[in-house]
């Protein structure tokens, strides 16, 4: 199978074009060689390419609309060729397309195509990044964690947000008695992962309003303001408790440990993903998808907590109380009714948290 | 040659359409993804494709004709350097570190020398009716002309030891004096970008004839000045009327919160609407000050007819378009762009398109690593 057309041949000397007849032959695997014979020059020799060696660029349309295209001859130079004619030709000796050729002249191909890959993307953001996260975290030894956590305080520490407690010794040392007695209670089954039972080190210090946080490893520090909260608003020591609950869920579910490898993740993805389109879009993806993998997490917390005070027959209500006391202290002023942002948040709603708390997890904590 | 061949004039013309364009580029997002961004030289390689085989100029299309499998080394090359520095400098060791740091340290020296490699690389595998670009600069024309480089990591080491002496004199004297360092580092990144726009031009041959810059430093800096001068008053412009906007919004509602996210948004699209249009008007005068002043040897000439108007209008439209698209709007911005550009230029030449005559197919010995690295650096071909 073979077919002839015409061409002008610039042969890489001079910019002047020269007549030729071209003739592409079939090759195997749907490839075609060329044969080039210039008209100008009497008993020119011919010149031939195997394929591979010549090299033209996609046809943009369908049907081959444009109207001229350039072959690429290495170092014998380039021909200019009709477009139309030069894929019937390739048609005519059997020639092959690529790929991205054919998906391009297909709108409904391309259609499929992008929302199944977008499919895929969304599918792997939510369940495969957290699940990734999840097999790699369980692989961080425990000195390190802790080698981490140390590292963090001590910065928080020099930059003057947080500073020593200004609670007394005696208190403190009452609370730490009090959690421990709680953890001991905590039945083995209640941890994610039976093997990973790190000793909580509770700390107290004053700074960052009402607030509690863990570090991997153990670390759990409570703020000053929150123990003074709880005392205000006549809460036991019991909603303290359902505090550093959930900040133990957060060190046994090793959330911190997660939250860098999914952040890690999402940032090279998003990058790779939506990097050719927009950074508004990259940023604002990535923005998304990380306050729900947070919400994820402190939901996860919000079950340990439920489960370790359950065990040990604690009440569930002064610990929602005091969430429901510090968000109010933490938004001053604001009214309610700014659910309809629940995507835009770190932590889920704090009304429904304080419910679902009350009501003992219910279908939220069904999992565990 | 002929001795007094007549003048005559070619336009430039580009044939590529915005739906073609976008199918191209959709299809390499796509099989990007699917192939975690190993399929980038290909999608690059198409792209200048399609750009070049769509412009024409005196009866010849440009050709790319580079070779994707260097296009890939230096993609793998650059990619795999890149992610060996940055977890060079990320590691606990500390040999490690000192590795990344002397890394880097070499990459910086090196960048005017990469910088070359690339252009080479890429304007030898341009081609016109055959004939292929030569871009030879000798080393050391290539670091003199990279001096603006030095001046600013001068200007920005003195900035630095300096600050902390500072504050005694104030927040004017300190203010002034960042303005003046920030102004200067301005300037010299425009003089390092006319001294490789100089190089590119003067040391590039097509066939024997080598290329003609006749572009003065004034008129191109007073470009960057004028440029900077719209972008400070149309900043001030907006800053003022977003101003008397939140006022009377926080007056009016007494919602502190509000206000602040209006603000935040005002503030921010007062910024983009600004840098924008001053970026647009430097970049369309720019382009005029050049074409107008370059040319081949003693044979062309050209001519550039861009409305600056229009081109600052065809910039913002596509801002705001790709803003509200979130990106997908880009591949018609680029298109419009080059289209622009494109066809206002006009090749005049003395005698036909067929006098040119090759530099007789030298073979020389392919610098496989260099290149290979430059073009992993990505510099965009189709600057739009």
């Amino acid at each position: 199978m073979d077919a002839t057309l015409r061409g002008r041949w610039f042969d890489g000397r001079s910019s002047q074009a020269r007549p030729v007849l071209l003739r592409l032959a079939g090759e195997k695997k749907g490839r075609a060689s060329l044969r080039l014979h210039a008209l100008d020059i009497a008993a020119a020799p011919t010149l031939e390419f195997a394929p591979g060696q010549f090299e033209w660029p996609d046809t943009w349309e369908a049907g081959g609309v444009s109207t001229r295209l350039t072959v690429d001859l290495g170092p014998h130079g380039s021909l200019d060729v009709e477009g139309r004619a030069w894929q019937q030709a390739l048609q005519a000796c059997g020639a092959r397309v690529g790929v991205a050729q054919r998906l391009q002249g297909r709108w409904k191909l391309i259609l499929v195509a992008l929302l199944a890959t977008a499919l895929v993307v969304w599918a792997f953001t939510r369940w495969g990044t957290p699940w990734l996260a999840g097999q790699l975290a369980r692989h961080a030894p425990l000195a390190w964690e802790r080698a981490v956590s140390r590292e963090a305080l001590d910065q928080l520490e020099r930059q003057g947000i947080i500073k020593p407690s200004g609670i007394a010794p005696a208190r403190q040392a009452e609370l730490r008695m009090r959690f421990a007695e709680l953890t001991a209670k905590t039945p083995e089954t209640a941890r994610p992962q039976r093997s990973y039972a790190p000793t909580m080190d509770v700390q107290f210090r004053s700074g960052m309003g009402a607030n509690a946080f863990a570090l991997p490893g153990g670390l759990l520090v409570m703020t000053d303001d929150m123990v003074e909260l709880a005392g205000k608003n006549g809460l036991g020591d019991e909603a303290l408790m359902g505090v550093f609950a959930h900040e133990a869920g957060h060190v046994l579910y090793r959330h911190g440990t997660r939250r860098v490898i999914e952040l890690g993740v999402l940032n090279a993805g998003a990058a790779l993903v939506l990097g050719d389109i927009s950074g508004v879009a990259t940023t604002g993806a990535t923005l998304l998808a990380a306050l729900a993998y947070s919400r994820d997490h402190e939901r996860e917390a919000d079950c340990f907590a439920i489960t370790m005070m359950l065990a040990s027959g604690q009440p569930l209500a002064p610990m929602a109380d005091l969430l429901l006391a510090a968000d109010k202290a933490h938004s001053g002023s604001r009214d309610a009714g700014t659910s309809a942002l629940d995507w835009l948040r770190t932590h889920p709603d704090t009304g429904g948290r304080a419910q679902a708390l009350k009501a003992g997890g219910g279908e939220a904590c069904a999992r565990s | 040659m002929n001795p007094s061949p007549e003048i005559v004039a070619h336009p430039v013309r580009f044939h590529g359409q915005e739906g073609q364009y976008f199918r191209i580029w959709i299809v390499n997002v796509l099989l990007g993804i699917v192939t975690l961004g190993l399929y980038t030289p290909w999608a690059r390689r198409r792209t200048v494709q399609y750009f070049y085989q769509n412009t024409e100029m005196g009866g010849g299309a440009f050709e790319f004709t580079a070779p994707v499998r260097r296009m890939l080394v230096g993609f793998l090359l650059f990619g795999g350097l890149y992610l060996a520095m940055n977890l060079a400098n990320q590691s606990e060791d500390s040999f490690a570190r000192l590795l990344g740091s002397i890394l880097m340290v070499v990459a910086v020296l090196a960048a005017p020398w990469l910088w070359a490699s690339a252009m080479r690389f890429r304007l030898k595998h341009t081609r016109w009716r055959g004939l292929r670009l030569e871009f030879a600069p000798a080393i050391w024309p290539l670091y003199v002309a990279s001096w603006p480089l030095l001046a600013i990591a001068v200007l920005f080491f003195c900035l630095a030891i300096s600050a902390t002496g500072l504050r005694a004199y104030g927040p004017i004297v300190v203010l002034g004096l960042v303005f003046a360092i920030v102004l200067l580092a301005v300037l010299c990144l425009a003089l390092l970008q006319y001294n490789y726009a100089r190089l590119l031009v003067v040391e590039t041959h097509i066939g024997a004839q080598g290329g003609r810059w006749k572009v003065e430093r004034g008129p191109y800096l007073r470009i960057v000045l004028q440029a900077l001068g719209i972008a400070i008053v149309l900043w001030a412009v907006i800053a003022a009327v977003s101003g008397l906007i939140l006022t009377g919004y926080a007056v009016g509602f007494k919602n502190v919160r509000g206000s602040i996210v209006l603000g935040i948004v005002l503030g921010f699209a007062g910024w983009y609407m600004a840098a924008v249009p001053a970026m647009a008007w430097r970049e369309a005068r720019t382009f005029q000050l050049m074409w107008n002043n370059t040319g081949v040897s003693q044979l062309a000439r050209f001519r550039c007819d861009l409305r600056t108007g229009s081109f600052v209008g065809l910039r913002v439209r596509n801002a705001i378009f790709s803003l509200l698209t979130l990106g997908l709007y880009r591949p018609f911005a680029r298109v419009k762009v080059y289209r622009m550009k494109c066809e206002s230029v006009t090749l005049h030449l003395r005698g036909g398109t067929e006098a040119l005559v090759g530099e007789l197919a030298r073979q020389q010995a392919e610098g496989g690593f260099t290149d290979a690295l430059a073009d992993g650096l990505g510099l965009d071909i189709i600057g739009a």
